[in-house]
């Protein structure tokens, strides 16, 4: 939880710090980037997941991070991983986070470290999705599917596939069938004791690579997002299968689809290669596209080829982007604001009321700031007062005054009306720096 | 000084002699610019092998410096059969299927099923990227369609070019027309943009000659160290004019060339000289009555059956043949 708390006050230092700079004319967004700089470990994004103490693991080709809102940290594989790197993520119910690679590996993680799964298998991992039986169903691009159990991750059971073509995405039925897109078609199939055997090819996908299945409800429909092809609906119902277009919206028939993800409101996220990420708001009966919201480079996206995209536990939307690392956009809950005009003035320390406006404590002084314009209205350097010690808190009590402590310099308090502030406690026998 | 001298010297020699033997390429259109082939071909796998397609499937790999670290496309111009450049057979009804792989299994030198001389092997190793299959489709007729963008990274290193590995593969999955296509290596999407140091090879080139006389296609295989002679296989060539075998030291040897749907084979011996450049295969169309639409193939292996690189970009620049002049002191008139 501790860890939680930290990411959240991290990105809102940050938000502070970059908002501004993210915003360019026009329809814009207010995106957070996070490339190399910052020891992502390589630009080309394959997975986002978060685990329940708030880190994201990012997954890009130099292997995992873990991203404290700041820094990434890398994660060591716990095996020899030469071109390894993870293409697919999944927490699953019970908070466990796993991961599929590109050398046909799987792990999961336990107590920050990864564990490796043993299954034989050497295909690039396309999916990983939890079953409605518990299981985690891992996905190749062929021969073989393999379900683990995740209260004994020994426990695996492996299924044959007879599929020629490479398998790119799965999903589970609302009857328990597993809906599989290939790199040439969309099958139905059945597990059923040791092998994958296929129902029927869903007609209308011929020679489309099916590159994301993602569950509408119950199981019974599907967005179904193809390469070159956009976007489709289908309904399953048994003999008369339906897959419909979203009337209205042919931008959407073109898109290179990468990934489908629904949010926690119901929205659908897609991300394409050359198109960005669409967010797809649907009438409440699924029937149709109520609004088609692009985000690429003209709304302030670092790149239009996004691989992938995640929801964060504040709601905040995530895209790995495929050569530029990360991007968040903030969830409607927040705003953020970049007051000062530098990282300094930036670093917000205390926020409180004052008036209409708020007090932004920092290292170095405060602003007066108007959260209505978004812009710092006053900040006053307290440096030349606080004998060039670091501010480490700010209160403001009711009568107005700001109290000020320093690290190791003492406390100071600036009176209502701002008069010359004053040292309360200067005694080299007691400690000074104030928390 | 001197130090300082020697110490420069021991740098320049071990970039020379590190740095890889694509670093001054930029060989991305494929067929290569030198090679004066029209275009690559692949039939349907209902066509006849005597239209000259032995297999009806063609790979080609693509080799990317490490330090090239941006996305890059493979892009394919007529990918589709039908229209403009293809060759039809009745009526169009090929579909024809271009997957990209990368990852491991996919260099040909760490896994020979790669190079796909033998069609019952598994070729298609490594990681899926991309596939898409295209029909009789004006939208992609003369045109380019892109595939990627790629992360370089995601190719299988090649320690020895200090390169990523990656492979395209076309099949003509049905039907029995003839697909007429070239490949470019770009850095972007919408334009031909060559990539620094990149190069592009096949084990088996499958490609159409021109229709006219003067037109002289080049292949260039390059001969690695220990190669004392190779084994050249042509297929289907109908008799269509000549082959000739040019290096720095050979000035222009024959070689037998096939006739219809059927393949000669002949060796070629390797002189010390040329080990460690390219040969020049040329490609002569026959005088006199013009034949047209004519799809060949041509491999070849070395002394010990391993099957020998064709370079888009020939590797040391086209070989040119340098006659030897002898030289004789003459004595001063007295």
């Amino acid at each position: 939880m501790r860890f939680y708390i930290n990411l959240k006050v991290s990105i809102s230092t940050i938000v502070f710090l970059f908002l501004f700079s993210s915003l360019s004319s026009g329809q814009t967004y207010s995106f957070m980037n996070y490339g190399t700089e910052r020891n992502i470990g390589s630009g080309f994004v394959y997975s986002i997941v978060q685990s329940n103490d708030g880190f994201l693991w990012v997954g890009t080709i130099n292997g995992l991070t873990r991203f404290d809102g700041n820094l990434f940290y890398p994660v060591q594989y716990p095996d020899s991983s030469a071109g390894r790197y993870p293409t697919k993520s999944l927490k699953d119910k019970r908070g466990t986070l796993w991961f599929g690679c590109s050398d046909g590996a799987v792990l999961y993680e336990k107590g920050n470290k990864l564990v490796s799964i043993p299954i034989s298998n050497t295909k690039s991992i396309s999916e990983l999705i939890e079953g409605p039986d518990g299981l985690i169903y891992v996905i190749p691009q062929g021969k073989a599917v393999f379900s683990i159990n995740p209260l004994k991750p020994e426990e695996i059971h492996q299924y044959s596939v007879s599929v020629e073509s490479a398998l790119f995405s799965a999903s589970f039925t609302k009857s328990g069938n597993l809906l599989i897109g290939t790199q040439e078609n969309l099958l139905l199939c059945k597990l059923g004791k040791d092998s994958v055997s296929v129902i029927k090819v869903i007609e209308g996908f011929d020679s489309y690579g099916i590159t994301s299945i993602s569950k509408i409800g119950d199981g019974s429909r599907f967005i179904i997002g193809t390469d070159d092809y956009g976007l489709f609906e289908l309904k399953l119902s048994g003999k008369d299968d339906q897959i419909m277009r979203f009337p209205g919206h042919s931008e959407l028939n073109t898109l290179k689809v990468q990934s489908v993800v629904e949010d926690s409101e119901g929205s659908f996220w897609v991300s394409t290669s050359g198109s960005g990420a669409i967010k797809l708001e649907m009438t409440s009966d699924y029937e149709k596209v109520k609004s088609a919201k692009f985000y690429d480079i003209n709304s302030g996206l670092t790149g239009n080829d996004v691989k992938t995209i995640f929801q964060d536990l504040d709601g905040n939307i995530w895209f790995g982007l495929y050569g530029e690392g990360i991007s968040m956009l903030a969830s409607s809950s927040l705003s953020y604001f970049s007051p000062g005009k530098n990282s300094q003035e930036n670093n917000i320390l205390y926020i409180k009321n004052f008036d209409n406006n708020y007090i932004l404590g920092t290292p170095t002084g405060f602003h007066i700031f108007d959260a209505v314009t978004g812009k710092s209205l006053s900040f006053t350097d307290l440096t030349g007062h606080t004998g060039r010690s670091e501010i480490k808190s700010f209160y403001l009590d009711n009568e107005n005054s700001l109290w000020i402590g320093t690290g190791g310099n003492g406390l100071f308090v600036r009176n209502n009306g701002y008069t010359q502030a004053k040292i309360i406690q200067r005694n080299p026998r007691i400690p000074n720096f104030i928390r | 000084m001197k130090l300082k001298k020697s110490r420069y010297k021991i740098f320049l020699l071990s970039l020379l002699l590190g740095f890889p033997i694509f670093a001054s390429l930029s060989g991305q259109p494929v067929p290569g610019k030198d090679e004066n082939i029209p275009f690559l071909v692949t039939f349907g796998k209902e066509g006849k092998t005597s239209w000259g397609d032995d297999d009806f499937y063609q790979i080609f790999f693509f080799s990317i410096l490490k330090d090239y670290t941006k996305p890059f496309y493979i892009r394919v111009f007529d990918p589709d059969c039908g229209g403009e450049n293809d060759e039809i057979q009745g009526e169009f009804n090929t579909k024809t299927k271009f997957s990209v792989y990368g990852g491991k299994g996919v260099d040909p030198e760490k896994n020979e099923e790669s190079r796909g001389l033998f069609k019952q092997l598994n070729y298609k190793s490594g990681n899926l990227l991309a596939s898409k299959v295209f029909g009789n489709e004006a939208k992609y007729d003369n045109k380019y369609y892109s595939f990627g963008p790629f992360n370089p990274a995601e190719g299988d290193f090649n320690t020895k070019w200090n390169s990523f590995i990656f492979k395209i593969v076309c099949e003509g999955i049905s039907g029995d027309d003839g697909n007429l296509y070239k490949y470019f290596l770009s850095s972007d999407p919408d334009n031909n943009i060559p990539i620094e140091g990149a190069n592009a090879f096949t084990y088996a080139y499958h490609f159409r000659m021109w229709n006219d006389f003067k037109s002289v296609s080049h292949i260039y295989p390059y001969i690695d160290t220990g190669i004392v002679y190779i084994r050249q296989s042509n297929f289907d060539w109908d008799n269509d004019g000549n082959i000739l075998v040019v290096s720095r030291y050979k000035q222009g040897i024959q070689v037998p060339i096939s006739n219809e749907d059927n393949w000669i084979i002949s060796n070629i011996p390797i002189e010390a000289p040329e080990v460690g450049s390219s040969l020049d295969f040329q490609f002569h169309k026959r005088q006199g009555e013009l034949v047209k639409n004519n799809n060949v193939v041509i491999t070849l292996q070395n002394q010990r059956g391993d099957a020998v690189k064709f370079f888009s970009s020939p590797i040391g620049g086209v070989p040119v043949y340098q006659p030897k002049i002898g030289s004789e002191k003459v004595k001063p008139k007295k």
